[in-house]
């Protein structure tokens, strides 16, 4: 019987071993899969090469390619925004790859899904960092790269993020990221010039969402209008909130003659719904969200007459490097490109200058090389860091035009 | 009955011992995070496993409790300087709190009722650390939450973090156990198989029903705190009704009202997401097909599926036997 029992146990480790074992193999995925899901033919074969190389060497190459971790939400809340970074870094890398690579090697990405959750993000991350990658691209969402950005440090990865928040750089001091998008604040601060200087509001209504996203735009509107004397009422409302009456109608009662409203993808669209009916028909200054497709597609073009947004990057810009990525971008995905996918197309080109000019992948002198890119020509503007590794200085103001972000401006917030 | 027992001690032991070795060959912090991740899920679902598994009380607060644990201890400890072992105690003491409060809702409601009560105590929660934002930081979070230190052994590594929970695991496992088949579980197995006879006999339902909230809150927050501590980093982003649920399809998967089935649950549920990375975009729809799956046709969990092969193998031979004569 003793011995029967024995028996059983080893049996039980022994199994439990193996299937171990057989999940250690599966975990690792396979970048031509993650990739290939949902893509076009010709990016499925380009991305194909990934699953069968090895990383070997502290260098990130995979035999003779440069590997590059790219970490979206590809699942969770706003998938699109996933596959949109996912697109844009594909194509630079496809792009590059045709011009013959960097450095005589090809570049591949190693997509990994953070799922818009942080115990996700961390995972992709490490995952990410396992692979011996030259550079991780994204997460997107200010909280995610808050939570990952430690380990990358740990791991000496640059990180490229067009991640906004002003605590990335006021409260860590990472040498390994770089903020490829304008802050909020600045984003904030141009929304509140233009209304008051363009626009001409002598009393702003201030819609805002309570999380840290809204009230750090808030402080900065609120800091700059009360500096030049202008009146100004703020309302806020939680995340996930669907009526915004009593905010809006408090707005309306209280006379504002404009509004900078500052809150997340869905909440933009459904008060974009509930000023319209409730009649406040007053310019208004949206944050970046409202210039995504995916944000104003939610909208009825008469409930966006006279808004007007800030944000890093819109496909109506006239100029000739967003023309061309326009064009490249509908070619290649039938999509048109917005903010995400302009992000991370510019994040592999910057990779590539400091590549070339480092002339190597080597951590330290990719750092090094990064630090001094100099007014890098990218679809959201000039790349150039300042000594927070910001690379973005430049906003863009669009009108809403049938329900789609017409360029009007770019203005240059910081030297 | 002693040999199922027995049995599944065994398995037990050799999950924990399993679970010990991994490190030793896979020193990649991606799996070593993994089963960091692991092994405190499990000690939330031992905690859910009192209150749902054996009272059969639906609880969906957990994510509510687990904050709660991961932002008290964070707090103390970053702000005010305190020993993490302190600032466990006292995340501890604060899921004992909130044990006991949410213990009274669940005298007066049943089903889905008490479900909703203990849904919008998570939410409450939630939406709380999203808003006070100087004292949570919001959804960007408190970052430089210290780990724990064992007399002179700093736990500064992944791996040096797991061997303390794994610890922390095995302990209260073998406590989840102790109290299963004592007297207090078998008055939570009575709460759920018959109220009107533990009446008849006298016994304290508000009591029990108050007990078994206590301890699951009490595991909640402990696993909350060793989860801030493990991460060094905590965002109200975490604490939603996903995770929630994700504690429930746990106990669920693994088996409900079976500390077996609990470690099952919390293994294959932690795994099974990063097993199915490759899927891409098509994960979440493959991951929620194959849980249903398990649902419709293993009620009992996934610890029931030796017992179901044995009855199946019974099965046939039998029907061999008739054919045969």
């Amino acid at each position: 019987m003793e011995k029967k029992r024995y028996l059983s146990i080893t049996l039980a480790m022994c199994l439990a071993l193996s299937a171990l074992a057989g999940c250690g193999g599966g975990q690792t995925p396979q970048p031509s899969q993650t990739q290939a899901a949902g893509n076009t033919k010709e990016e499925s074969q380009q991305a194909g090469t990934a699953g069968e190389s090895s990383n070997d060497t502290a260098e990130g190459a995979s035999g003779e390619t440069i590997l590059i971790g790219v970490s979206g939400s590809i699942t969770g809340a706003a998938p699109i925004n996933g596959l949109r970074t996912k697109q844009g870094a594909q194509m630079a890398a496809d792009e590059i790859n045709e011009a013959g690579g960097v450095l005589g090697r090809q570049i591949e990405l190693f997509v990994a899904d953070d799922g818009g959750a942080q115990d996700t993000a961390i995972n992709a991350a490490n995952l990410i960092i396992s692979q011996d990658v030259v550079a991780q691209v994204g997460p997107n969402l200010s909280g995610m790269a808050l939570a990952v950005e430690g380990l990358l440090s740990q791991a000496k990865v640059p990180m490229l993020t067009g991640a906004t928040s002003p605590k990335l750089v006021t409260t860590i001091d990472n040498p390994y990221l770089f903020r490829i998008r304008a802050a909020d604040t600045v984003q904030a601060k141009l929304a509140a010039t233009y209304a008051t200087q363009n626009l001409g509001c002598r009393k702003l209504g201030l819609f805002t969402n309570s999380n840290d996203y809204g009230s750090g735009a808030l402080n900065v509107i609120q800091e700059y209008l009360d500096g030049i004397g202008t009146a100004y009422v703020a309302e806020a409302h939680n995340t996930g909130d669907t009526d915004m009456t009593s905010q809006i109608l408090k707005l309306k009662d209280a006379g504002v003659d404009g509004v900078i409203i500052w809150t997340d993808d869905a909440e933009t669209a459904l008060a974009a719904r509930q000023f319209h009916d409730l009649g406040l028909d007053v310019p208004i200054i949206g944050s970046p969200s409202i210039s995504t497709p995916q944000v104003s597609g939610l909208c009825q073009p008469q409930w966006l007459d006279n808004w007007y947004c800030v944000t890093d990057f819109t496909a109506s810009n006239t100029s000739d490097h967003v023309t061309k990525f326009v064009k490249d971008f509908e070619a290649k995905y039938n999509e048109t490109p917005e903010l995400y996918a302009a992000t991370y197309y510019g994040s592999i080109y910057i990779l590539k200058d400091a590549i070339e000019r480092a002339g190597t992948t080597e951590s330290d002198a990719l750092l090094k090389a990064l630090n001094e890119t100099d007014n890098l020509q990218g679809v959201v503007g000039k790349y150039k860091p300042n000594t927070m590794r910001e690379m973005v200085h430049e906003g863009i103001i669009c009108k809403l035009e049938d329900g789609t972000a017409v360029y009007l401006d770019s203005i240059t917030v910081e030297d | 009955m002693n040999k199922k027992i027995n049995w599944q001690y065994a398995m037990m032991a050799s999950a924990f011992l399993i679970l010990a070795l991994v490190p030793l060959f896979m020193s990649n912090n991606y799996y070593i995070t993994i089963l960091n991740q692991m092994v405190i899920n499990m000690i939330v679902v031992f905690g859910l496993n009192f209150i749902t598994g054996l009272a059969g009380q639906m609880n969906l607060g957990t994510a509510g409790i687990y904050a709660l644990g991961a932002y008290t201890s964070a707090l103390l400890s970053r702000n005010f300087g305190l020993s993490p072992w302190l600032t466990m105690v006292a995340a501890l003491v604060v899921g004992f709190l909130i044990g006991r409060g949410l213990g009274y809702p669940s005298l007066k409601m049943k089903g889905v009722y008490l479900s909703l009560t203990t849904l919008a105590f998570s939410e409450i929660i939630r939406i709380l650390a999203t808003n006070l934002m100087d004292i949570t930081g919001g959804t960007q979070g408190i970052k430089n939450i210290p780990r724990f230190r064992v007399l002179f052994w700093n736990l500064d590594t992944n791996v040096k973090y797991f061997y303390f929970v794994w610890t922390v695991a095995v302990l209260l496992c073998l406590l989840s156990m102790r109290i299963a088949h004592s007297k207090w579980g078998r008055e939570f197995k009575a709460v759920k198989d018959n109220v009107e006879a533990i009446e008849s006999l006298g016994l304290d339902i508000k009591k029990i029903k108050i007990r078994a909230f206590t301890l699951a809150a009490v595991y909640g927050a402990l696993g909350g705190a060793l989860y801030a501590h493990f991460n060094q980093f905590v965002t109200s982003l975490s604490f939603t009704t996903d995770l929630s649920i994700s504690y429930v399809i746990m106990l669920m998967i693994g088996g409900i009202g079976n500390i077996l089935g609990n470690i099952i649950g919390a293994i294959v549920i932690t795994i099974l997401p990063e097993m199915l990375r490759f899927l891409g975009d098509y994960y979440q729809i493959t991951f929620c097909t194959m849980v249903l799956l398990c649902a419709v046709f293993l009620p009992n969990g996934l610890v029931s599926l030796p017992g179901r092969f044995r009855h199946l193998v019974k099965k046939k031979g039998k029907g061999g036997e008739r054919f045969g004569q």
